[in-house]
Order: C-alpha cells, then sequence, then structure tokens
C-alpha cells in the first residue's frame, strides 16, 4: 500500500516540521501531502507544526492588494444554494490547510467555464483604515446602490468617555462627518446623496476620536486615530 | 492629547463568524472577510513570491478556495486569521516551487527585510502569548540556526537555495536547520 519507506516517529515529526518551514521542494512536499492523506496521526502532526510556526508570519507588514484581485474574485465565485456545511475531520482539516488548492482547482475551472454572461461592474468601494503604525483599524465599505456605508471595526477598541468618529475629508474643502459609530461591532450608517456624492475613489476617510455624540463644532476635534483612502472594488 | 488608553485585539469571532457565512455561501461574508484580511495575506503572498503578478494570483487562488472550502474551517484548532494566513503561506511556496530556481536565487530585497521590521507599538499589543513563546524559544537557539530558520520561513526556500544564499554546503544547513526545529519544539513544549 504504502509507496514510502517506513520512517520512525522522529523523522515523521521532522518531516512535517520541514514541510511546515517551507524547506522542502515540491516532490517532497507532494510526498508529504501524501503521507498526511492516509495518516490521521500524521496530519495531525503537521497542523501542530504549522500551528507552531504561524505567529511568525504576524511580522510580515501587510500589504494592500490592487482592487482587480476582488474584482477577479468577485466575477469567479457564485452562491451555490446546494452546499453544505460537512463535519471536519483531522485529515480533512489538514487537507484544507495545506493541500487544498490541487483537489479544487477543477472546481474553480468549472466555476470560471459556467460563468459566461458579463457580470455588472459592483457599485462598492472599499477603504482600509490604518493607525499610524500601519495596523489595520477599521474597514468601510461604500454601497453606492443602498447608499450606505458599512464600518467593520478590524480591531476592538476601548477609549472611555469617547466615541469614534468617521470623517469624509474631500481634496478640497471642509471634512464631512460620516457619523460615530460603535467599535466593539460592525456597523451600518446611512449616506446623503451630497456625501455619495463627494465619494470618488481617492478621497480620504478618516476617524477621530470625539466626545459622546460626536463633534460638536462639525470638525473633528480630537486625535486622528486610523486614517485610509477608498478604493473601487 | 490623552485621548484614553486603546485597547486593540483582533476580532476573531467576528471573523469566525463572517468565515460560517461564507460556508453557506454569502458572498457578502466573502467580501467581509476579503476586506478584513487580503493585506495581511497579500503580504505573505508578496513576501514568498517577490513579484506582484505572482502573488496576486496566488491571493486570487486563496479567496477562491476559502469560498469552496470555508466549511472545513475548524475554530477549536486555529484562529481564523492563522488558518488563512497558513493557506496563503503554502499556496505561495507551491507557486514558488512551480515558477523554478528563477526566483529561488533572487536577492533579498531591502523594501522586505525582516531584521528592520520592527513591529509597531499598536502591532506589539497585539502580539499574542503564542507569539511571546516563540520569539523566546527562537532566541535560545545559535544565532546562525536562528537567522537560518527565520529565513526559511519568510522566503519559503528549499535547504538548497538557503544553503546556496549562505555559500554552504546543502547538508550542513539541513542538518543546523533540523537541529533548530527540535530545539524549538522541545522548548514550545517545555
Amino acid at each position: 500500500m504504502s509507496d514510502v519507506p517506513p520512517i520512525s516517529p522522529s523523522e515523521r515529526d521532522q518531516l512535517a516540521a520541514e514541510y511546515a518551514l517551507g524547506v522542502l521542494d515540491a516532490s517532497e512536499r507532494r510526498r508529504v501531502e501524501a503521507l498526511a492523506e492516509r495518516d490521521a496521526a500524521f496530519a495531525a502532526a503537521l497542523t501542530a507544526w504549522e500551528m507552531r510556526l504561524a505567529p511568525l508570519a504576524d511580522e510580515i507588514p501587510p500589504v494592500t492588494p490592487p482592487p482587480a484581485v476582488w474584482s477577479r474574485i468577485d466575477t469567479l465565485v457564485t452562491p451555490s444554494p446546494g452546499s453544505r456545511a460537512r463535519p471536519v475531520a483531522g485529515i480533512a482539516f489538514w487537507r484544507w490547510l495545506s493541500f487544498g488548492s490541487m483537489a479544487l482547482a477543477a472546481a474553480s475551472v468549472a466555476t470560471a467555464i459556467v460563468i459566461t454572461r458579463p457580470q455588472p461592474p459592483t457599485p462598492m468601494q472599499m477603504a482600509a483604515l490604518t493607525s499610524s503604525a500601519g495596523a489595520p483599524m477599521f474597514t468601510v465599505m461604500i454601497d453606492r446602490a443602498s447608499g450606505q456605508a458599512t464600518m467593520m471595526p478590524q480591531s476592538a477598541w476601548t477609549t472611555p468617555d469617547r466615541v469614534p468618529e468617521l470623517w469624509l475629508v474631500p481634496a478640497s474643502g471642509a471634512p464631512m462627518s460620516m457619523g460615530v459609530f460603535d467599535p466593539a461591532k460592525p456597523g451600518r450608517m446611512p449616506m446623503p446623496g451630497k456625501m455619495m456624492d463627494a465619494m470618488s475613489p481617492g478621497v480620504t476617510l478618516a476617524v477621530s476620536v470625539e466626545p459622546p455624540g460626536g463633534s460638536k463644532t462639525g470638525q473633528p476635534t480630537g486625535a486622528v486615530v486610523a486614517v485610509g483612502k477608498l478604493v473601487s472594488i | 492629547m490623552g485621548h484614553g488608553h486603546v485597547v486593540i485585539e483582533i476580532s476573531r469571532e467576528h471573523l469566525t463568524e463572517r468565515l460560517r457565512a461564507v460556508a453557506s455561501k454569502d458572498k457578502a461574508a466573502l467580501r467581509d472577510v476579503y476586506a478584513l484580511t487580503s493585506a495581511k495575506l497579500f503580504g505573505i503572498c508578496l513576501r514568498i513570491l517577490v513579484t506582484r503578478e505572482e502573488a496576486e494570483d496566488v491571493l486570487q487562488e486563496v479567496y477562491i478556495n476559502v469560498w469552496h472550502r470555508a466549511d472545513t474551517f475548524d475554530p477549536a484548532r486555529a484562529s481564523p486569521i492563522t488558518w488563512l494566513a497558513t493557506i496563503a503561506r503554502n499556496r505561495a511556496i507551491d507557486r514558488l516551487r512551480s515558477i523554478g530556481p528563477r526566483l529561488n536565487d533572487r536577492p533579498l530585497e531591502d523594501e522586505f527585510d525582516i531584521a528592520d521590521s520592527a513591529p509597531g507599538a499598536l502591532e506589539q499589543m497585539e502580539q499574542s502569548e503564542d507569539q511571546a513563546r516563540l520569539r523566546t524559544c527562537l532566541d535560545r537557539l545559535e544565532p546562525r540556526i536562528r537567522d537560518s530558520i527565520r529565513e526559511a520561513f519568510f522566503g519559503g526556500q528549499t535547504y538548497d537555495a538557503l544553503a546556496r544564499a549562505a555559500d554552504m554546503p546543502s547538508g550542513t544547513m539541513k542538518t543546523w536547520i533540523r537541529r533548530g526545529l527540535l530545539s524549538l519544539r522541545e522548548c514550545l513544549e517545555s
């Protein structure tokens, strides 16, 4: 049954570690994946190593991808209501972590072929607002069709006796308040038509910290904690 | 300008909930997951693949797969962001191998110099216990072994490519890294 000579438990763990670290060549990677496919204990060892090393990835600075990537994804996925969630076994979980793309390539291609009619352009815009240190703070999605902004906090946030307020900062002219929001959970904010007109790609959105109820002056008064530019997606 | 104490932590529950919605084929949920995580995943892909075109391709592949297989995500085994980051890294390494040695021999670009990428104050607050533990254990390794392991992780390079870059025999590199990984595991489990 096995095309691989038997190896000792310590060698197996070493192999799992090498796969997770990423030092194996392509054929060795396929061999490890084949081993994990038929051996749940090995699959678990592999996942354990991937989880051990995963915190290192937190050191890699985030880079916002160009809008075209989402457009392509958006075109390639279609809701298929027939799908069902399945219970996850050890191997299945690992297989997805490490091996999912191969089994799924066919499914993705099939989807791509089925979608032949052109989709209307999605009237969506988004801005990823980051702190001055570059940490992701909030994501704002603008849905032009419904005239609503969706604010998604990327971080849980507390400022005693202060509330965050979202601002649209046009290239020229004063910032316009889009309203205060609850930083603990995603929420929607309606956008008046005038604001929608100013909501073009490239404008800046910013969050400042204001007294409860929002800035009394109509302009940002507190510290600006996050800034980002609007892009079309 | 005392605007109070700001506590930051990644909203794990929110992302888990959104992934569950993706599993039931909620396209808006996929868009949310993308908005929340794509910058981190793109950073990982870029780090390994260097060229933007390849990194964009792999990023697209990752989210298409998330769409099809979000039901296999198990919050008991990994945080959603760790799960997604691991998928992205594995896909990027596979792409790097399929491109061949062209990129394996690239010089490290200054832009991505790990040694200089000290995390900002906010990111430091976000650092988890796991991260602190791994850092402590890595710090206990011999510096040259620690450096090799870090380079292997961040670049997704093979033993051969790492050995070439360090101008040493491949067997020596293999021995170092294997020894390092063993020590790392002992330390993490102690």
